[in-house]
């Protein structure tokens, strides 16, 4: 009984250790730190533009957030007009990808907050590049930012889907949940198009339905709400998880009363 | 673990039996034959006893079984639910010593008593309808399991006591050992059982699969009495079961651990009008884990475009927890000679969790992430209860009972899962449940010469259980449905009336009893289709609800005869009717039942003959998964020598149920799996 107690003492130690340690140890990116991706310098050596984001950029929608340093006046800028353009080098062919411009001021920490929707990963040979033009006052330049890597990711977070209709190209992101939970989710989508190589405008009028469904226990979950359009090609609704495990959310998208698709699906794994 | 415990067990054993050798003197009580039931019936109670005790290691459910008004729920061999004339759950009220403990088993596979054994219970007090409130709100009646405490002796004394027996259908290993010291100032027991049991064999002669269990159970008590009328008692109870089968589940218990520890002070008898005081403090705690790991756990999912069956392998574990605290303090005053005032005021606090993680691997692709929701989420609650019982003696055969129950009761779910798991159906949990369960009742009792009558009218309320308020997609193998629980139930209450009839002559005795109840807000699950249930094997949702009423009808009738000294005839004939407002059977009502005994005993040999009818049930809840049951007959045979030799007392029991080998299965049991086949079983026991 003696031994019991001391053994279960020990036992007890090591893990409030253990969970200590992990603590720690997952400290840094668990309350939403910032990663520096890359910097890029204006051509007029007047900018030097930080790119941060939440972790590493992956195919699918990215807030990212800038730090904007006056290089002259050393000085961090805190209001401009910030525009994008985000570059895939293919070799023989580039194109571009869905973007959303910064607002003209920074947040209460400095950044300027835009995204940007990578259409695709990168790899050794074909990488993204993020051209950010800035103009503050009478002062404009232009940067050109290296993003060293876009990840595929494992559980996509962006599909593509031709339209039944037309044959256009779609673009489908979740933004939210980052972090899904058993219950109610405020669930986000963007939904752009293809126009051209360089141009892929939001998509604003799509009726979007949503269903999620556990395909290995044969059942949904009840009391979802589907997404509705609340502008630049966002959608919101709900989306309930009665369990973890793995959960394939089934997407319809309509145009009218016609059907782009009904049979496109994101997975989500709690 | 259980090796240990036993080890120790014996260790302590040996080495109190070696070291009071010396000084023990013979001690004449009969330790392991103090079970009493102790109903409210003016009918022999031996009869009763009889049934059960010629057969030493009869399980506890066994004897349930023979009890009158008693029917068991029946998911496998062992841990049957108790159900009282149709109510069972959270109807009744199932407490040991007045201590208040719930199954940590989302699936009720382990009732309270599964955690009793024979070996450690005094006597069994039940109460039947709204009368049943002495120790909580319940509308269905009371279940209260005393445990068998030693008894001081000025002379010392020291006794011993152990047998094993083997039952044939089921390979069945049961021991047991006890042992009593008893000091003019103090005194102790500890007891235990064993048993092993394989899967057994149907009337068929084919083994039930899953209908394994082994289990051991210990309780020590310590009793010091300070002085004539103050004593102290302290109990522990360890009850184990591993392996437990349950034929009619999808799944089994790998491991279910009890433990119970109180403290009781008791001044008996009291000074002047206090006639008595009972101050009682109690923890216990269960530990329930269901699992599959036994179980071939291949489902068919209808891959409904290609209109194949897909088979997919799955693993769910569910482990339960159940802890209560708990005290009261009970005082019986004689207000003057024909009118005494009893008093209780109880608390008790309960925890329970339960969760479920479900492991998918379907054939040629890789493991799937575990499925976790919580079936029970964190719950507390917290019940303070006032208890007055009045007893006026109007005359010399009559009297006159009133009793009521107030209580306050706080529920809060405090896990914030299982807050977001129920946000979904649009219920904020979050919030604390206060309700204030009722009762009040009033009772006539008459007895002139040999004729009694005794009647009452009555109301109570009860409060919701833990799964029809807070459960999240419990799977019930009866009706193959997902339960989901309903927050915002309102309690039942029940208006209830009854009336007994005794004649007792020393050859002829007879008690017939009925009650009616009306339960409004009767709770009861409804088929919900806007919600998809959880498990991939059932077949829909259901969700508690309160319906308008059910009206519950229950009767008894008890006969004995007893022409001459050693002939005894017993027979007993219960009988249940229920139904919803709307005129539609209510689920598991056990059908007419009749069991009978012919006994023939001497000084050192008895022997009897036993009966048991059960008529079909048709009145069935098909919505509940029940179908039909056949009428049955099945007998027992049983035989007991006794022998003493200078000081110790060797008594051999054997027997043969169901000789017939009917194959046979009672309405209660889920799935209609069935009953063992014929049994032979011997047991030895030696007593010093």
């Amino acid at each position: 009984m003696h031994k019991n107690v001391v053994l279960y003492g020990l036992l007890f130690a090591i893990s409030i250790t253990l969970i200590s340690c992990e603590k720690s140890d997952n400290q840094g990116d668990q309350n939403g730190d910032l990663v520096l991706i890359s910097s890029g310098i204006s051509t007029d050596q007047s900018f030097k533009v930080d790119l941060y984001a939440q972790d590493t950029l992956f195919e699918g929608y990215n807030k990212v957030f800038l730090k904007i340093t006056n290089q002259e006046a050393n000085q961090v800028v805190n209001e401009a007009e910030l525009k994008f353009k985000p570059m895939m080098d293919m070799i023989t062919m580039k194109h571009s990808a869905p973007f959303e411009n910064p607002a003209a001021v920074a947040n209460t920490e400095g950044y300027f907050e835009g995204a940007v929707v990578f259409i695709m990963p990168s790899t050794a040979d074909m990488g993204w590049s993020l051209e950010v033009n800035i103009k503050t006052g009478d002062n404009e330049g232009s940067a050109d930012i290296t993003i060293p890597v876009v990840k595929s990711l494992e559980e996509p977070r962006k599909i593509n889907v031709i339209s039944a209709i037309d044959e256009t190209k779609y673009f489908v992101s979740i933004v939210e949940p980052v972090k899904p939970m058993v219950g109610i989710n405020t669930c986000e989508f963007t939904i752009h198009y293809k126009e051209s190589m360089m141009s892929f405008p939001p998509a604003e009028d799509i009726t979007m339905e949503i269903e999620p469904e556990m395909p290995s226990m044969d059942h949904g979950s009840p009391n979802n709400e589907h997404p509705t359009h609340t502008g630049d090609g966002h959608y919101i609704g709900q989306l309930n998880f009665t369990m973890t495990g793995w959960w394939r959310v089934h997407i319809t998208l309509k145009k009218g009363n016609e059907i782009i698709t009904d049979d496109a699906f994101m997975d989500i794994t709690l | 673990m259980k090796n240990q415990v036993w080890i120790i067990y014996f260790a302590c054993l040996t080495s109190t039996a070696f070291s009071q050798e010396k000084s023990f003197t013979v001690f004449d009580t009969i330790l392991l034959d103090e079970i009493t039931i102790t109903e409210t019936v003016p009918l022999d109670n031996r009869a009763v006893l009889d049934l059960y005790q010629s057969s030493r290691f009869s399980s506890i459910d066994k004897i349930n079984a023979r009890l009158d008004g008693i029917s068991l729920i029946s998911r496998g061999a062992y841990a049957m639910e108790p159900q009282m004339h149709g109510f069972s759950g959270g109807q009744i009220n199932i407490t040991i010593d007045g201590m208040k403990m719930f199954g940590a088993c989302t699936d009720k596979m382990d009732p309270v008593t599964s955690y009793i054994e024979p070996d450690n219970l005094q006597s069994l007090k039940i109460t039947h309808g709204t009368s049943g409130n002495r120790h909580g709100s319940a509308v269905g009646g009371s279940f209260d399991m005393l445990l068998k405490g030693p008894k001081t002796n000025p002379d010392r004394g020291f006794s011993i006591v152990a047998g094993t027996g083997y039952e044939t259908v089921s390979q069945g290993i049961n021991a047991n050992g006890a042992f009593e010291i008893n000091r003019e100032k103090w005194a102790f027991r500890s007891s235990a059982t064993y048993r092993k049991h394989a899967s057994y064999t149907d009337g068929n002669g084919e083994i039930v699969p899953h209908s394994q269990y082994e289990k051991i159970n210990l309780h020590s008590v310590l009793k010091v009495e300070f002085d004539k009328n103050n004593t102290l008692r302290m109990d522990f109870l360890l009850d184990d079961a591993f392996d437990v089968g349950y034929p009619a589940l999808p799944m089994d218990v790998g491991r279910a651990k009890a433990r119970i520890y109180s403290l009781q002070y008791e001044k008996y008898p009291g000074d002047g009008m206090f006639q008595q005081f009972k101050a009682k403090l109690y923890y216990n705690s269960v530990f329930h884990l269901m699992d599959d790991t036994r179980r071939d756990s291949t489902f068919f999912l209808d891959d409904e475009p290609g209109g194949t069956m897909d088979t997919v392998y799955m693993r769910m574990d569910m482990p339960g927890w159940s802890d209560t605290w708990g005290g009261f303090l009970e005082t019986e005053i004689a207000l003057n000679e024909n009118n005494h005032l009893y008093l209780k005021v109880d608390d008790y606090l309960n925890f329970s969790r339960a969760n479920m993680t479900m492991y998918m691997n379907q054939p040629g692709y890789p493991d799937e992430p575990p499925m976790y929701a919580e079936t029970w989420p964190d719950m507390y609650r917290n019940v303070v209860g006032v208890f007055a019982r009045n007893t006026s003696y109007l005359n010399q055969s009559l009297n006159l009972i009133l009793d009521a129950r107030i209580e306050n009761s706080i529920s809060r779910v405090t896990s914030e899962t299982g807050w977001h798991q129920f946000s979904i159906f649009g219920y904020d949990i979050s919030r604390p449940y206060v309700e204030f369960p009722k009762s009040l009742n009033i009772n006539l009792n008459y007895r002139r010469g040999r004729f009694g009558a005794d009647g009452g009218l009555g109301y109570a309320e009860r409060l919701p259980t833990n799964s029809e308020q807070f459960g999240f997609f419990l799977y019930n193998a009866l009706d193959g449905y997902d339960y989901l629980g309903n927050p915002d139930l309102r309690m039942e209450s029940s208006r209830h009336i009854r009336a007994n009839l005794h004649f007792s002559h020393p050859a002829f005795k007879l008690t017939f009893r009925n009650q009616f109840s009306m339960v409004k807000n009767y709770i009861l699950g409804r088929i919900d289709t806007d919600i998809p249930p959880m498990n991939l094997y059932a077949s829909g949702l259901k969700r508690y609800q309160n319906i308008s009423h059910a009206f519950l009808y229950g009767s008894s009738l008890q006969l004995q005869w007893i022409p001459f000294e050693s002939l005894n005839l017993y027979s007993l004939f219960k009988y249940t009717y229920a139904r919803t407002n709307e005129g539609e059977p209510l689920p598991l009502i056990p059908p007419f039942k009749n069991m009978s005994i012919f006994r023939y005993q001497n000084k050192s040999f008895s022997m009897q003959a036993e009966g048991e009818f059960s008529s079909a049930q048709y009145r069935i809840s098909p919505t509940f998964g029940e179908t039909p049951t056949d009428a049955f007959v099945i007998f027992h045979l049983r035989a007991s020598w006794s022998w003493a030799l200078s000081k110790y007392l060797l008594e051999i029991s054997s027997g043969v149920e169901n000789i017939f080998d009917k194959a046979y299965s009672e309405h209660l049991d889920w799935g209609q799996y069935l009953r063992p086949g014929r049994n032979f079983y011997l047991h030895l026991s030696l007593r010093i």
